[in-house]
């Protein structure tokens, strides 16, 4: 999973439309993530396809897309993944910046 | 009213960064995109402004509408489309507008769409390729074809359909290249040189123009190679009929009856330039003899080396049916079926294809062939 879709699955934890979605990124990110709307809708008509997340009601001619059982699934292994990876480091990064 | 102007869209659908730097200079002289058909993209004028202009590939059938939404909400505006799946945005050159891909990963796998005019383009060079071979078949088959049919014009019809080939594997290469360092995280520079784009542009062009004029040559010359004069009176580097048999003995056929048949042409190609058929046809024997229709049939070649001269003497279509003649002391295959006579005779850079229909010994033929052989060679 890249960087791109994690953060896509993050902020769909709140059903969202595209737009709000580059919004809250950005946001949950603290500016460090800016995504590009090519590159985010690549990812939500491939994640469609792939069945991660689904659409809601549609509000208005703007798509609504929230997470499908899949999708949390995915986001929640990722999620364990990246934090394993920072465990597996903690020791010898942090001891390294100290001594 | 705001001046306009349209410019040729010479870009190859994978020159994504070098269009983008283009319109970008364009808007900077003043000249604003516009819109686009299918062979001009239209400019209008207004103030020079640093304007960012980017290329977006992906197909109209999926979500349009709805994508073009969400980039307008985040500040790219649509301004063009060249082809199906090339679509070109703007947006200002500072500010908060984040580029279309922030992910070159992600994008990568958006170049697939451009893979798909490149094999088009391809499989109709390949098409035509095979047209332009169609003549070659005539002969019975292609080896045989090119050594006597393959001439200047022959060659350079060939022109544009390779040429588009190579465009189209160039191509091929050229976007799984850039595929190939997307998927490694480097992005697209947005900047790069593009005055090449437009010789070239007028190169291929004049090429293809070129090309497809001695294609249409070629085609006239398939036409008019199968239209056969009427044999002349003067010396022919070939044995005419009258050569073996008497004019008194037989009712000669005049050309109005059988035109098909009295008649010669003269062709050439790269490796036998020197090719003569003649077709000659004479009647029932003053009296009533046994045969209805005597005919003499003769191709006469001469090939640029004595090893061309062996090659085609043993390509000859009817040669799987001669048989090499044992008493003879040269090269010299014959076939007889009742009085039907074939031979074929191959001397240094001549080969000498003969289909004789008559009573006459096949052997005087022959001799008369040599002798023409002897006084060519002179």
């Amino acid at each position: 999973m890249t960087e791109a879709m994690y953060y896509v699955l993050l902020a769909l934890c709140t059903p969202l439309h595209g737009y709000a979605i580059m919004g809250a990124i950005e946001e949950l990110s603290r500016g460090r993530v800016v995504m590009g709307p090519g590159t985010l809708y690549g990812i939500l008509s491939r994640m469609e396809k792939e069945k991660m997340i689904a659409l809601e009601e549609a509000d208005g001619r703007r798509k609504i897309y929230k997470l499908t059982s899949a999708g949390r699934e995915a986001l929640r292994q990722e999620y364990l993944r990246l934090k394993a990876m920072v465990a597996d480091g903690k020791t010898l990064v942090e001891e390294g910046d100290n001594g | 009213m705001a001046k306009k102007k349209r410019r040729i869209w010479w870009f190859h659908v994978d020159e994504i960064e070098e269009a983008e730097t283009w319109l970008g200079d364009m808007a900077a002289k003043g000249w604003h995109l516009s819109g686009s058909d299918a062979i001009f993209v239209h400019f209008t004028q207004g103030q020079p402004e640093t304007v960012r202009y980017r290329c977006d590939i992906f197909s109209r059938k999926d979500g349009f509408e709805e994508r073009i939404d969400l980039y307008t909400q985040t500040g790219w505006e649509y301004v063009a489309s060249v082809g199906s799946s090339l679509h070109i945005f703007r947006a200002p050159a500072t500010g908060a507008v984040p580029e279309i891909h922030t992910d070159p990963v992600e994008m990568a796998p958006t170049l697939n769409l451009l893979l798909r005019p490149y094999y088009m383009l391809g499989l109709s060079a390949l098409a035509m390729f095979a047209l332009c071979l169609i003549p070659l078949f005539i002969y019975g088959n292609v080896p045989l074809g090119l050594l006597v049919y393959a001439d200047y014009l022959f060659i350079l019809s060939l022109v544009p359909a390779i040429s588009l080939m190579i465009i189209a594997g160039n191509g091929i290469c050229r976007v799984v290249r850039k595929r190939k360092m997307l998927r490694r995280g480097s992005s697209f520079s947005h900047n790069k040189p593009y005055h090449y784009v437009f010789s070239r542009g007028w190169g291929t062009l004049f090429v293809l123009v070129l090309g497809l004029v001695l294609v249409a040559a070629n085609a006239v010359n398939v036409f008019r190679s199968d239209h056969c004069s009427p044999l002349p009176q003067g010396e022919l580097p070939v044995v005419r009929l009258s050569d073996i048999i008497s004019h008194t003995e037989y009712i000669i056929i005049e050309p109005d009856d059988f035109e098909l048949f009295n008649g010669c042409f003269t062709s050439s190609s790269l490796l036998v330039p020197w090719q003569w058929y003649s077709a000659e046809f004479a009647g029932q024997l003053a009296g009533g003899g046994s045969v209805s229709r005597t005919s003499l049939v003769f191709s006469s070649y001469r090939a640029r080396t004595t090893g061309l001269a062996d090659i085609l003497a043993r390509m000859l279509p009817s040669k799987f049916e001669l048989r090499k003649s044992e008493s003879y002391p040269g090269d010299l295959w014959i076939y007889q079926h009742g009085n039907v006579h074939e031979f074929i005779l191959l001397k240094d850079k001549y080969v000498f294809y003969v289909v004789y229909n008559g009573l006459e010994p096949v052997e005087k033929l022959i001799r008369l062939v040599e002798d023409k052989i002897a006084s060519l060679s002179k």
